[in-house]
């Protein structure tokens, strides 16, 4: 028995102790097959299946009132101490939800108003209050402190550090995944870009073993000729002179570096070797037994800084190198016309694209009125889609999800275009109709496994945008509405490149679709 | 359901119904289930099915009871699905009997005990509100959690489990008080 479950599991009477210790374990998803025999075998005394009931029983209510239900209910009138125990309810609200709500996943939230028992309501209010961050203070003889994080994945045996960690003289940050923002206590800002593993010595020396890393230093100007922050390599050390600049360490100790403002000295390790002074917008590599030498600097863009809440979209956009080149259309669709969607290529309404559209569901039509797919009936509208290795994809779509009724349209990814399922199986993001009720979400898949961020409540009409880069060994996705970055998750390609990009809906009445695309960034 | 409105518009009727039992539908689906995607999932499939079968409704003496039958079918499904998958459940004819027992549970679930759970929440610290609030929204993992914290995952672990514990211990005592005979008041002259 781990600590944490022994907590638990100590405060209750003896006999009930490992039942309690397997049910929270079960609740949690960190029950192994051997426990889940043992939690089974308890399970079939009828006193074990009322505690197992009761523990249950509190866990899918936190879950519903926070993840589904919490934030369900329409505005409260203030002031907030009122709030808190009293919430009168706006008139015929409750009427226009009965009309409305139907076999969504709102439809949890919406119910919580039905209650009238007084509990509940207070429940809802009790957990309305915003709560404040706190800043934990820096710890004593650190050199820097991390001030932004996104979805940071640290290696094993590394603290989980976030926000306003403190930073130790030679500790060791081994990211496995996401973004890490670092102020050095001299005014260098540091981020890394996971996978990497970078050391940092000094408030103005680090060392980079792998991964990438950009480094900025306030304040400082190009051209005084004095060092700024120096960042040792397994084949370099890189001396800003300047603002900023980019540096990238491969899995054989070559080095390479993009100058983003300012100027660098690259000296290579090799005894004899001279360094090379790079300016803004050059790059050089060097390697464990190189020489250094310029070259074109990289497609791939090096982030500079992360806002607190996360990168904004033309930083993510950036990075992928997208504003660098044009797309490629492989697939558009701007609706146009009338009739069903079944059967009918883009290309046929001026559109790209030969293949037919497949809509197992009834319903889905062209609107002449407003130039529109519309579906009023819940399913997958597919068209056949490939991802391939080695590209950068950018999937689209503008949904207007409030045109009556309640319910939502999404933009995904699939692997049947036959599957009377209204759920993408690969990468997909949601627009909700009542996003007061919901928040809209982006999943990595398959399903509604994997949520990716906190998820977003931009209601009317958004165009939801999904970014798929395979051009590395792991694929990623990141989801992107109204020009703000609401994720980015690792994708499998099982599911992703399985032949079909999707339109879903899930609809009481109507869903509209515009604008659909895919374009691709050349090689 | 009432026999008016069914007549008047028994799609209404039917929203109605599905909307007054919802909220114990949801609990009696993550009851079989306590994965939240699965909750959702299952969820929403019953909502469908109960849809596509609404004709029965009105024909059901008891709506949540019929509509359970509906929710139970689709978790065993999905139960059958993760079984295949390799994922750790629980057995089928134990899902069952818990089924049987949580719609008993659920058709007499009293308003008090989720009356004690909102006064045990408002009892709670802010920092422990928080927490569950981290942990129970969703989207973010127990990693992510403590990573935002900067304490480590075993540790995060730890705190909601004394945190939920605290809840259950206040929630019966809160239950067991409210079921204490009371002395009766003297009588005021």
């Amino acid at each position: 028995m781990n600590p944490p479950d022994q907590v638990l599991a100590d405060s209750w009477p003896p006999a009930d102790a490992e039942l309690v210790r397997l049910t929270t374990a079960f609740c949690d998803g960190r029950l192994t097959a051997a426990e889940g025999r043992q939690l089974a075998e308890l399970l079939r005394d009828d006193a074990s299946r009322a505690v197992y009931r009761r523990l249950v029983w509190l866990h899918v209510n936190l879950l519903r009132l926070w993840h589904e239900g919490k934030v369900t209910l329409p505005p409260l009138p203030p002031p907030p101490a009122e709030r808190r125990f009293s919430l009168p309810l706006p008139a015929g609200w409750l009427g226009r939800v009965a009309a409305g709500v139907l076999l969504a996943v709102g439809l949890v939230a919406a119910g919580a108003v039905s209650q009238q028992a007084g509990g509940l309501q207070r429940l809802v209010a009790i957990l309305q209050p915003p709560l404040v961050e706190q800043r934990p203070p820096r710890q004593a003889g650190s050199i820097a402190e991390i001030i932004a994080v996104e979805q940071p994945v640290w290696a094993e045996g590394q603290p989980a550090r976030g926000r306003y960690a403190s930073v130790m003289p030679g500790d060791r940050l081994s990211l496995l995944a996401g973004l890490v923002e670092v102020a050095a206590d001299t005014g260098g800002r540091i981020v890394l870009e996971g996978p990497t593993d970078l050391t940092l010595h000094d408030p103005a020396v680090a060392q980079l073993d792998r991964g990438r890393a950009t480094v900025s230093v306030e304040g400082a100007s190009a051209g005084d000729g004095q060092p700024r922050f120096t960042l040792t390599t397994p084949s370099a050390t890189v001396t800003d002179l300047g603002t900023a600049f980019g540096a990238s360490v491969s899995d054989t100790g070559q080095t390479a570096v993009t100058v983003l403002a300012g100027l660098v000295e690259m000296l290579p390790r090799q005894a004899g070797a001279a360094a090379l002074r790079l300016t803004a917008g050059e790059a050089g590599v060097t390697g464990p037994q190189q020489l250094a030498r310029r070259v074109d600097p990289p497609a791939e863009r090096f982030v500079r800084s992360l806002p607190p809440g996360g990168s904004s979209r033309a930083e993510a956009l950036s990075r992928f190198g997208w504003d660098q080149a044009p797309a490629t259309v492989l697939l558009a669709d701007a609706f146009t016309g009338s009739g069903l969607l079944a059967g009918t290529p883009p290309g046929a309404r001026g559109g790209v694209g030969e293949l037919a559209w497949r809509t197992p569901a009834a319903g889905w039509r062209l609107d002449p009125d407003t130039g529109a797919l519309v579906a009023t009936s819940h399913g997958l509208a597919t068209l056949p889609f490939q991802p391939e290795p080695g590209h950068r994809y950018q999937i689209s779509v503008t949904i207007h999800a409030t045109a009556g009724g309640v319910g939502w349209g999404a933009i995904g990814l699939t692997d049947d275009a036959d599957n009377p399922s209204y759920i993408p199986r690969g990468p997909w993001q949601v627009q909700r109709h009542r996003t007061d009720a919901e928040a809209n979400r982006a999943y990595a898949g398959p399903g509604q496994t994997h949520p990716v961020g906190r998820g977003d409540r931009f209601g009317g009409e958004q165009t939801r945008t999904i970014l798929l880069d395979t051009t590395g060994s792991r694929w990623r996705a990141v989801f992107f509405v109204a020009g703000t970055v609401l994720g980015e998750a690792v994708v499998d390609p099982k599911t992703a490149a399985s032949g079909y990009v999707c339109l879903a809906a899930f609809p009481n009445s109507r869903i509209e679709f515009r604008h659909f695309s895919v374009a691709m960034l050349p090689r | 359901m009432a026999a008016r409105r069914a007549d008047d518009d028994p799609d209404a009727a039917f929203i109605a119904e599905l909307i007054r039992h919802q909220r114990r539908l949801y609990l009696f689906i993550g009851s079989l289930l306590p994965n939240p995607s699965d909750i959702e999932d299952v969820f929403q499939q019953t909502c469908l099915a109960l849809w596509k079968k609404r004709q029965q409704a009105l024909l059901a003496d008891d709506f949540f009871a019929w509509a359970c039958g509906f929710a139970r079918n689709e978790a065993l499904h999905a139960l059958r699905s993760h079984r295949r998958s390799g994922q750790v459940c629980l057995p089928p004819d134990l899902v069952a009997t818990l089924a049987d027992e949580f719609v008993q549970d659920l058709a007499t679930e009293a308003d008090d005990r989720l009356t004690a759970l909102a006064d045990c929440l408002a009892k709670l610290q802010p920092p422990q509100r928080s927490l569950l609030k981290r942990c129970y929204q969703g989207a973010e993992t127990i990693k992510a959690v403590a990573a935002e914290l900067t304490l480590s995952p075993a540790a995060v672990t730890m705190r909601l489990q004394r945190t939920r514990h605290a809840l259950a211990r206040c929630i019966e005592q809160a239950l067991q008080a409210a079921a204490r005979p009371t002395a009766p008041r003297r009588q005021q002259p």
